[in-house]
């Protein structure tokens, strides 16, 4: 496991491939892994080239063409004014994939600094920081993150603050008890006696070998996230315009759910294939670091 | 046990101590403070305004200020609804049942379903089955609720007209509980769908650990009937992670009514909550939260001593 995340350590040590080669193999040796990677990636370069892609000006209406079903012309279809939902499909993935991945990276900062923290200092430190753990595993998250946004003012950054705030304790509870297992380890010990000080023995000595949990976590959190933002969305708490998002447009499809159903299909059909391939891409991933941690006995 | 019980509710008391404080804080971030809406009303002097403040106790220092907000708190004083003008907890609490009817519908056939779902999937592991059950589970898990509920509303309610679009029972209809049921059946499915995909994977596995185990090989080499062995031998086991894993699903439960309450008009405390969102009603906001916090702790600790109860290896400590 340690050697898996240390590149120089896997320069000295290996024979042949190197032991990230070998992790890289075991995540895509299943074709089903490899297909939901090539859509993610698919799905973040069409919303990075959204405006090269897409196939009309975002917000042109076409009255001609008013709740069109989908054809060659409008791939996806037209909502109420005759806007491609395709292309608004493209730009919403800009904001949903964004708040997605900054909200789940943050919530990973705060849980790894808080984990990390609690499990190298352990006693009053770490009991405060667990109990403060708990309080965000006890609260309704659905309703605070809705309560927060309605007090605090919907903006996409807003959303990924409150979303980030709500999300951090499950990291921090994976970040806290590699520390415990790890700072008890002779390595450690011998850094302590050479006279390191606590924040480099935290950040360079110890964090490096516990981050691989947190990969898989943070892979979910991605996944999670989006359906977080899409939800607040849908219930008219999350994105507002001219931003737009598919939780937002499955908000704006709700009026037409009878006459024009492809409004509400496209928009869920994206949400739901981008949680699905993260979700098969992190169990991947995480099977891959089980089978390393099986070889080389690491995790105890 | 009883000691136990008390320890663990007592160690609850700092947690729920944390909530209120971010419940606190979360009432003093509101833009322009509890009182913003006087701000632009006609005939509103500056010395009214003090004198308002004076009234409610905001120009004490803030901690004075949550002190007295717990204490009217724990007695069950979480001020009055914006909108309404009625105690929000009263509001709140009127719309409770409904919220539990569906939940605990929901939560009953989930757990029966992942049950049945999860053993037949580990007796039959890497069969043809077991393969389109994982399938499966991965779809629902990875299903967004609200957007399937929305789906199933236009297909069975709006396009076949097989179930009613919202509402718990016909308007102006006497009480019948086939009518009851015909309302509940989409939502609670609907609910209950991400709860099966979620514990039928953990019924499963924890199944497979123990058909492993050498007292279930002994059991089979006396010959007791396999059905036996499963039902019996096996189950009682294999409950134990399990049980965990559910008591804290029911926690995501009440994210999820929230969600299902919206789209089929249900009338529970889920979309008394949205509406209070959309109409700024805080102090109903705060009681939805506080209550459902307060749930939550009490369903773990539940948790702890089910966990404790069904397995006697597990002590008291």
């Amino acid at each position: 496991m340690a050697i898996a995340t240390e590149p120089t350590v896997t320069k000295t040590f290996s024979i042949g491939t190197s032991n990230q080669q070998r992790m890289i193999k075991r995540i895509f040796r299943n074709k089903i892994t490899i297909i939901a990677t090539c859509f993610l990636i698919l799905v973040a370069l069409s919303a990075i080239f959204a405006p090269w892609i897409a196939p009309y000006t975002l917000n042109t209406p076409d009255l001609n063409a008013m709740l069109a079903p989908p054809s060659s012309v409008h791939l996806m279809g037209t909502d109420d004014v005759g806007i491609d939902l395709f292309t608004e499909v493209l730009y919403g993935g800009r904001i949903s994939l964004m708040i997605g991945l900054s909200s789940a990276l943050i919530a990973v900062m705060i849980g790894g600094a808080i984990g990390s923290i609690a499990g190298y200092f352990g006693g009053t430190v770490d009991a405060v920081l667990m109990r403060l753990t708990d309080v965000g595993l006890s609260v309704p998250l659905l309703f605070v993150i809705l309560g927060l946004v309605a007090v605090l003012g919907p903006s996409p950054t807003t959303i990924v603050e409150v979303i980030s705030l709500t999300s951090w304790m499950y990291p921090a509870r994976i970040i806290r008890s590699r520390f415990l297992y790890l700072k008890s380890l002779d390595y450690v010990t011998a850094t302590k006696t050479v006279g390191c000080r606590n924040g480099r023995i935290i950040f360079s000595h110890i964090m490096p070998n516990a981050v691989a949990p947190l990969i898989v976590n943070t892979t979910l959190l991605v996944g999670q996230a989006i359906v977080l933002e899409s939800v607040m969305s849908f219930l008219g708490a999350g994105v507002q315009p001219p931003n737009i998002s598919w939780g937002y447009l499955l908000n704006q499809a709700q009026s037409y759910l009878t006459s024009a159903p492809w409004l509400a299909i496209f928009p869920g059909l994206m949400i739901f294939l981008v949680v699905l391939c993260i979700n098969v891409l992190g169990d991947a991933v995480r099977d891959a670091f089980d089978a390393s941690y099986t070889l080389e006995g690491g995790r105890s | 046990m009883f000691s136990f019980i008390i320890r663990r509710l007592l160690q609850s008391i700092p947690v729920l101590l944390g909530i209120s404080l971010l419940l606190f804080f979360m009432m003093h971030a509101i833009p322009g403070g509890p009182l913003a809406m006087y701000d632009h009303e006609p005939g509103m002097t500056k010395e009214l305004l003090a004198q308002l403040k004076a009234n409610f106790g905001l120009n004490k220092p803030l901690w004075v200020q949550y002190f007295n907000w717990l204490g009217g708190a724990l007695q069950g004083n979480f001020g009055y609804s914006f909108s309404y003008g009625v105690p929000a907890l009263q509001m709140v609490l009127q719309r409770m049942p409904a919220t539990l009817e569906l939940m605990l519908s929901s939560f009953v056939i989930a757990v029966i379903l992942s049950f049945v779902i999860g053993v037949f999937s580990a007796l039959r592991q890497y069969s043809i089955w077991d393969y389109l059950l994982t399938i499966l589970s991965y779809i629902g898990v990875a299903m967004p609720t609200f957007w399937l509920g929305l789906m199933v509303l236009v297909l069975f309610a709006v396009k076949l007209q097989w179930f009613p679009v919202g509402g718990m029972s016909t308007p102006g209809q006497a009480f019948s509980l086939s009518n009851q049921v015909w309302h509940a059946i989409l939502p609670v499915s609907i609910l209950a769908l991400y709860l099966v995909a979620h514990e039928s994977r953990y019924v499963r596995s924890s199944m497979l650990e123990v058909l492993g185990a050498d007292y279930i090989r002994t059991a089979r080499s006396k010959g007791l009937f396999p059905s036996v062995i499963t039902w019996k031998h096996a189950l009682k086991n294999a409950l134990l992670p399990v049980v965990t894993v559910m008591v804290m699903d029911g926690a995501y439960l009440f994210g999820g009514a929230l969600v299902t309450e919206t789209i089929f008009s249900w009338p529970g405390m889920g979309r008394l909550f949205i509406q209070a969102i959309t109409q700024d009603d805080y102090p109903v906001i705060m009681v939805v939260i506080s209550l459902l916090s307060v749930i939550i702790v009490l369903a773990n600790i539940l948790a702890d001593v089910l966990y404790a109860v069904l397995d006697p290896r597990v002590q008291f400590d």
